[in-house]
């Protein structure tokens, strides 16, 4: 990533697809005013009104800074800005983001910008086209540390989806081999249930022998409910019980019936 | 997103569509297992509740005369007192004899018991 120093005849350093652009002052107007106000984010509302009648046409944006008893107010029109960078040779796509010498050299100046120089007058950066100073822009700006304060125009880290899907067609593959080896386990336990209680290989002969059985005990508990019911029957003195029906003859108290 | 995307996403969505059956699978198989273990237990249980090797000997021993057919053995009982009958009526119920059918005679005091077991 490289970092440029612009102003509006040249572009100082070796432009490349990704660049950090510190604009000179030519690119913004500065105002200072002393409100009774205590944060920069109240101030932001007055800044429209603080640049009435100052600023030429355009869609402009502020930045509002306070130091000490004054605030500082900065006005840039962003379209424009990039506009004028196209025409040096810089395309949009190839910005990350955009800074300003108010904010980024202050702590850096005097320096030198070929025949002119950036100075600071009044806690403003200004350029004035006399060589002042002994440092060059040139030599300055790779050992420079940018402040946070900046106009974001393209993220050098661009979100792709693809290693997400990625990760998420591997979480579903490795799924299916865990469900596909679930059933293979789930059949050999099967075989084993089989191989332990002896059982047909198939379901039709497994439910014939359940019937098989289930009909025998249904026979057996039949018969033995027969016989716990007649067992007590004093009266009856000839009983036929078998694993279907239950025949007994009983005397009754009615002799008409008896003699019958 | 690019066209690899596209293409990961149609693979995550057929990948998908695998599981779903495979789970299917998977479900159907272990209710099948289960089925197959609850009736294997069944199979196992019914077959053993009847057997007619502990009281068989005490049949012999008690019977007046037993008559041995091809799937069956009858014992017969004779002159048994009421409580004779019963005790031996108790002892049958409470067995896990393989029965198949039996017959009681009664006179005023005594009884003839019949029992026909299966072999």
């Amino acid at each position: 990533m490289e970092l440029l120093f612009i102003t509006n005849e040249k572009v100082y350093g070796d432009i490349s697809s990704n660049n950090k652009v510190i604009l000179s002052p030519s690119f913004y107007w500065i105002k200072k005013k002393k409100l009774k106000l205590l944060f920069e984010f109240q101030a932001t509302d007055y800044a429209n009104s603080v640049f009435e009648g100052f600023l030429p046409d355009g869609e402009f944006q502020y930045i509002v800074k306070k130091s000490d008893d004054e605030f500082l107010f900065l006005a840039y029109d962003k379209a424009a800005i990039l506009e004028k960078l196209k025409k040096l040779g810089l395309e949009t796509s190839n910005i990350s983001s955009l800074y300003f010498s108010q904010f980024e050299l202050k702590e850096s100046l005097p320096l030198n910008v070929d025949n002119s120089s950036l100075v600071i007058i009044d806690d403003v950066v200004q350029i004035i086209s006399q060589k002042l100073a002994q440092n060059d822009i040139y030599l300055m700006l790779p050992s420079l540390k940018l402040s946070s304060t900046n106009i974001h125009i393209n993220s050098s880290v661009k979100f792709s989806f693809t290693p997400f899907l990625v990760f998420l067609f591997v979480l579903f593959v490795v799924e299916y081999i865990a469900v596909t080896m679930d059933v293979s386990s789930i059949e050999n336990k099967k075989n084993e249930i089989k191989k332990e209680y002896k059982l047909p290989t198939t379901s039709y002969e497994l439910n014939s022998i359940l019937s098989k059985y289930e009909k025998q005990d249904n026979e057996q508990k039949f018969i033995r409910e027969a016989l716990e019911k007649i067992k007590y029957k004093k009266d009856c003195f000839d009983i036929k019980v078998d694993t279907k029906k239950m025949l007994a003859k009983c005397r009754t108290k009615d002799v008409e019936v008896n003699n019958r | 997103m690019k066209m690899v995307d596209y293409i990961i996403v149609f693979a995550i969505l057929v990948t998908f569509y695998l599981i779903h059956n495979k789970q299917n699978v998977l479900v159907e198989a272990i209710k099948v297992n289960n089925t197959l273990v609850l009736k294997a237990k069944k199979i196992k249980e019914l077959k053993s509740r009847y057997s007619n090797k502990s009281i068989i000997n005490y049949l012999k021993q008690k019977s007046n005369s037993n008559i041995d057919m091809p799937n069956s053995k009858v014992y017969i009982f004779e002159k048994l007192d009421m409580n004779g009958l019963n005790d031996m009526l108790n002892k049958v119920l409470n067995s896990n004899l393989k029965l198949k059918s039996f017959e009681i005679i009664k006179t005023k005091k005594l009884a003839k018991l019949k029992i026909v077991v299966i072999k």
